[in-house]
C-alpha cells in the first residue's frame, strides 16, 4: 500500500481567462496594475499547452474579462488571450 | 459494538487498545471507551477526526468518562503500519517568502506559482511546512492561500511554525493550516522520504 495520494477523483471543471505576456517583466507590472485598481487576478505559470509568451500568465475571473482588457489596453498592446477550460488534468485552451 | 474498559491505563494504551478495535469493525460500527481523565478524552477525539469518525464524549465524573467512536470512511492505520508508509512521505519546506536568490518581486511571483503548480499535479504532498519568511505565505494578504486551501482538502497538511509567527506579528492572522512548533517540524523532517525547498 501506498501513502502517495493520486488526485485521480477531481473532476471538476473550471473556467476562466488568461492573458499571457511576452516578458517576465510586463506580466508583474500588469498583475501589479490591474490588482491596485481592485480587480481579483493572479499570475499563474503559463499552461503548457501554450508555448508563446513568457513562463506567466494571468488568470482572472470569467465576468471581469472585458472590464479587464480595457483597462489594459491602456497600458500595453503586447497581449494575447485564452480562455481555459480545465476538467481534471484535461486543459482546453481556446485563443480569443 | 466493542467495550473497552480503559479506566487506570496511561497513555497511549486507550488510544492503541481504541484503534485497534476500529480497525476491526465495519463502517457505522461503534467502540465504547471508558476512560479515567480528561487528557484521555481529549486525545482519543484528536485520533477520531483524524480517521474521519464520529465522536460523543459524556462526563460521568471526574474520573470516568465515557467515549462513543462511530466509525466512519476513513481507515485506521496502525502505527505499525504507518512506519511503513513512510517510504513515501513527500514534505515541502517553503522558508522563505520568496524562490531562489535575486530579484524580490520575481522571487514572490515564482514561489506563487510554484504553490500553484502543486495544485495541478498529479501527486499530493504529505505536508508543507512554512517557516520563517514563509510564515506570511499562511497568513493573510497571502495570495496563496486559496491553494493551500484546495491542497488541504485533497489530504496535505499544512504547518506553520508558531514561533516564526509571533516573532512577524502574525499569530491570530493565520488563514489556513494549523500552528506548530520545532519538535513537530524536526520529527516530520526526519521521518521524511523526500523533502522538496524550493
Amino acid at each position: 500500500m501506498t501513502y502517495i495520494i493520486i488526485r485521480w477523483w477531481v473532476q471538476i471543471e473550471e473556467k476562466f481567462n488568461i492573458i499571457t505576456f511576452e516578458s517576465t517583466h510586463e506580466a508583474m507590472r500588469c498583475e501589479k496594475v490591474l490588482k491596485d485598481k481592485g480587480f481579483k487576478v493572479r499570475i499563474i505559470p503559463l499552461p503548457s499547452e501554450i508555448s508563446a509568451g513568457c513562463g506567466l500568465s494571468l488568470k482572472l475571473n470569467l465576468e471581469d474579462y472585458k472590464e479587464i482588457i480595457e483597462n489594459l489596453n491602456k497600458y500595453t498592446n503586447n497581449f494575447k488571450c485564452y480562455e481555459i477550460i480545465k476538467n481534471g488534468f484535461n486543459k482546453k485552451v481556446t485563443p480569443i | 459494538m466493542v467495550e473497552i474498559d480503559a479506566r487506570g491505563e496511561n497513555c497511549p494504551m486507550p488510544v492503541i487498545k481504541t484503534k485497534r478495535a476500529l480497525k476491526e469493525i465495519e463502517k457505522d460500527g461503534t467502540v465504547f471507551i471508558m476512560v479515567d481523565n480528561k487528557i484521555a478524552t481529549e486525545n482519543l477525539e484528536k485520533m477520531a477526526k483524524e480517521y474521519n469518525n464520529s465522536i460523543a464524549i459524556e462526563k460521568i465524573n471526574n474520573e470516568h468518562y465515557n467515549v462513543t467512536i462511530t466509525k466512519g470512511n476513513g481507515s485506521v492505520q496502525l502505527n505499525e503500519e504507518k512506519n511503513e508508509n513512510k517510504k513515501n512521505n513527500i514534505v515541502i519546506v517553503i522558508q522563505s517568502d520568496k524562490m531562489g536568490e535575486g530579484d524580490y518581486e520575481l522571487g514572490k511571483t515564482l514561489l506563487k506559482g510554484f504553490i500553484y503548480s502543486l495544485t495541478e499535479i498529479e501527486i499530493i504532498p504529505n505536508t508543507i511546512i512554512f517557516y520563517n519568511k514563509g510564515a506570511t505565505i499562511t497568513t493573510e494578504n497571502s495570495d496563496s492561500i486559496e491553494d493551500l486551501e484546495k491542497l488541504q482538502s485533497l489530504g496535505t497538511t499544512i504547518l506553520t511554525c508558531g514561533a516564526c509567527l509571533n516573532f512577524y506579528n502574525l499569530a491570530d492572522k493565520l488563514k489556513v493550516g494549523t500552528s506548530t512548533n520545532m519538535y513537530n517540524i524536526t520529527n516530520i523532517l526526519i521521518n521524511a522520504e523526500k523533502i522538496i525547498r524550493p
